[in-house]
């Protein structure tokens, strides 16, 4: 694992990025301040609660926020250009997926019943890349199809003769065969079986060495990222709450309170527990968010300063960040 | 042996045949084909204990909840329960077995009627047994039993729509809804698959002191192996409408001997360092097959890694016990290497 200052290439920085939801009911601050950065090649976790703001992270990074969002400050840098920037035309010309490509949550079962897979992907290809034959296009989806562990008949067949399995490999195969530098997968595993999801995990880890990819993998399961993930990255409130590396984090020596709850509610099937954690109480409104930490209401060490101020994040040994007073 | 009276509900040999023919054709058509979701399963659930089925999707596991439910009925076999054969029962005695045996299930934002209040929720299934015939016994029960499942304060939920609730709330209420007939038995059907990985731990622990409380006997059905071992004492894993495997919940995971067991144990990711660079084990090949194509032979031959030529023509094994209450149906088991995880 390499550490901040042996100087990796950075395929994606994040900075400060923000993305509020402007309703009538006030503004939502569904991502607020966060900073992180992706390394070449390797695989960053971005886990939390439903709500936290890992997914609205994601369409943040692509440009495209759903509305009432906007974003509202921050850069999202890529070979040394902040997209935010861009027009709408520009981001569809040169970022997505070209450079970035995204696996939608759910995205297996939103696949166009009428057009066979072939057809879909297909209208994809030619329509990020207008100067390409079919023929061209062909080659490459069956080559993409081939990579995910598909036969080539899968090409002609519709999404209703596919298995949860083999549709999640088609989205996969469409997220990757315009081969973006950087994929973002969002509960890529969630809704399918136990065996299918290993599957799927091994079937990433696989593209991972193959094709050298960065990706950010969104789910709201600390066990799934434990098997893929190098560094994580943890949400909550639409904050970074602690980043870390795989062994930092499940090696649980140093960890903010709300990591070391999250773990505690992840059952382990080889040791055999009496009572599970839980986290009580529900995260705070995101209209009305606390003056302090995000966590306070539902930390069990929390201090009389974590109600006045917010804790800013910090490093506490080389490749790990906490945003917790605990750790000052 | 154990008597007869310890078990609460006793499954014997049942079966639930779906005819994929109908109208004209099935008239017409010699030979009739069936999708055989649950095919000839049997085991016995102890008064107090809680009994899990695991299984993928497609193995029949929400099919056998439903049956002894009763909302769906047996195409063969048996259902005792309190040593009343209730496979066939209709009318009041329906009725009054319903009363008995309550289900939660899996989706908290499609089991409760939008249009209702949370105390119309509670007060349901007291109008429908004739139970207490004054609104305010009525409220007052729901109050208790909200205040039961800790949705508190009580006053204020009671009036609240379901829509006005999160996830973990509603799943609350569904079970509150399930013990308000005080019931010897709960179906859950996969009750915290969809909720949030903070609050499953809670919602898990609340029903364990619930079963403390109400005396109740829960059959837990899911797909998720960890909370399996947390959550119940006896487990039983399903395959194509079939046991395959059942025991006390620490053998089944410590000590599994099918291959299917074992390859969903293998398939469990958990919290851990250092798996990023190994490739997870899973020794499955293909898919699940159409539970209307039920291979020959054992069943899981087509998916299985250790199957020989025999296992594909020799008749489908009955579960061998090995001790311990643990019985599985691999007639390999001998020539299997040594589990690892």
């Amino acid at each position: 694992m390499k550490f901040k200052g042996i100087s990796m290439e950075k395929a994606l920085v994040i900075s400060n990025l923000k993305l509020y939801y402007y309703t009538s009911a006030g503004v939502v601050k569904a991502v607020d301040d966060i900073s992180f950065h992706l390394e070449k090649g390797e695989t960053l976790g971005l886990v939390g609660e439903s709500g936290c703001g890992k997914t609205t992270t994601g369409f943040a990074i692509l440009g495209m926020p759903t509305p009432p969002g906007k974003i509202a400050g921050g850069k999202v840098i890529i070979d040394d250009e902040d997209i935010t920037t861009f027009s709408e035309t520009e981001l569809r010309k040169k970022i997505r997926w070209k450079k970035i490509s995204m696996v939608f949550q759910g995205a297996m079962n939103c696949l166009t019943p009428v057009y066979t897979v072939g057809n879909l992907m297909m209208e994809t290809y030619l329509e990020h890349r207008k100067e390409a034959s079919n023929e061209e296009a062909y080659e490459r989806i069956i080559k993409y199809l081939n990579l995910v562990g598909l036969s080539d008949d899968i090409y002609k067949r519709y999404p209703h003769e596919l298995s949860g399995g083999m549709k999640q490999r088609v989205v996969i195969a469409t997220a990757l065969f315009l081969e973006p530098q950087i994929v973002i997968l969002d509960e890529p595993t969630t809704g399918l079986d136990v065996v299918v999801q290993a599957q799927i995990l091994n079937l990433i880890k696989e593209l991972k060495q193959k094709l050298s990819i960065s990706s950010l993998f969104i789910t709201h399961d600390l066990a799934t990222e434990a098997e893929i993930a190098d560094r994580i990255c943890v949400m909550y409130a639409g904050k970074i709450m602690e980043i870390g590396t795989n062994e930092q984090i499940y090696g649980r020596e140093k960890l903010h309170p709300y990591t070391e709850k999250l773990l505690g509610a992840t059952p382990l099937l080889h040791k055999k527990v009496n009572e599970l954690y839980f986290i009580p109480g529900v995260p705070p409104d995101l209209i009305n968010p606390p003056k302090g930490c995000m966590f306070y209401d539902r930390c069990h060490v929390r201090m009389d300063i974590c109600k006045e101020e917010g804790p800013s994040i910090k490093e506490i040994e080389p490749g790990h960040s906490i945003a917790c007073w605990r750790y000052k | 042996m154990e008597k007869n009276n310890d078990f609460l509900l006793e499954v014997k040999n049942l079966k639930k045949w779906f005819p994929t023919q109908h109208g004209l054709s099935a008239l017409f058509l010699k030979e009739k084909t069936y999708v055989r979701a649950v095919d000839g399963i049997s085991f016995s659930v102890k008064r107090g204990e809680t009994f899990c089925i695991i299984g993928e999707s497609g193995s029949g596991k929400t099919t056998t909840g439903k049956m002894i439910m009763r909302l769906l009925e047996p195409t063969d076999g048996d259902i005792i329960f309190n040593g009343k054969n209730v496979s066939h029962i209709k009318g009041d005695e329906l009725k009054e077995y319903r009363r008995n045996v309550q289900m939660i299930f899996q989706d908290p934002y499609a089991s409760m009627n939008p249009r209702f209040k949370i105390k119309q929720v509670l007060a349901e299934p007291l109008v429908i047994h004739k139970i207490g015939d004054s609104k305010k016994y009525r409220d007052e029960n729901s109050k208790k039993l909200l205040e039961s499942v800790k949705v508190t304060p009580a006053e204020e939920f009671m009036d609240r729509f379901p829509h006005m609730l999160s996830g973990g709330q509603r799943q609350r209420v569904s079970i509150a809804r399930g013990v308000s007939l005080s019931p010897a038995l709960i179906v859950a059907d996969e009750p915290v698959s969809m909720i949030d990985l903070s609050t499953r731990a809670e919602i898990l622990a609340m029903m364990k002191s619930l079963k403390r409380d109400f005396g109740l006997t829960y059959i837990y059905i899911t797909h998720d192996l960890s909370t399996a071992r947390y959550f119940a004492d006896t487990i039983a894993v399903m395959y194509l409408g079939k046991i395959v495997e059942i025991g006390n919940a620490d053998d089944i995971v410590d000590n599994p001997i099918h291959p299917y067991t074992r390859v969903l144990i293998n398939a469990v990711c958990e919290p851990l360092p250092g798996k990023v660079k190994k490739m997870k084990e899973i020794n499955i090949k293909g898919e699940i097959p159409s539970a209307a194509k039920i291979p020959p032979g054992c069943r899981f031959h087509t998916r299985c890694v250790f199957a020989d030529e025999d296992c594909k023509t020799f008749p489908e094994p009955d579960l061998m016990d090995i001790g311990n209450g643990h019985y599985h149906s691999c007639r390999r088991s001998d020539d299997l290497p040594k589990f690892k995880f």
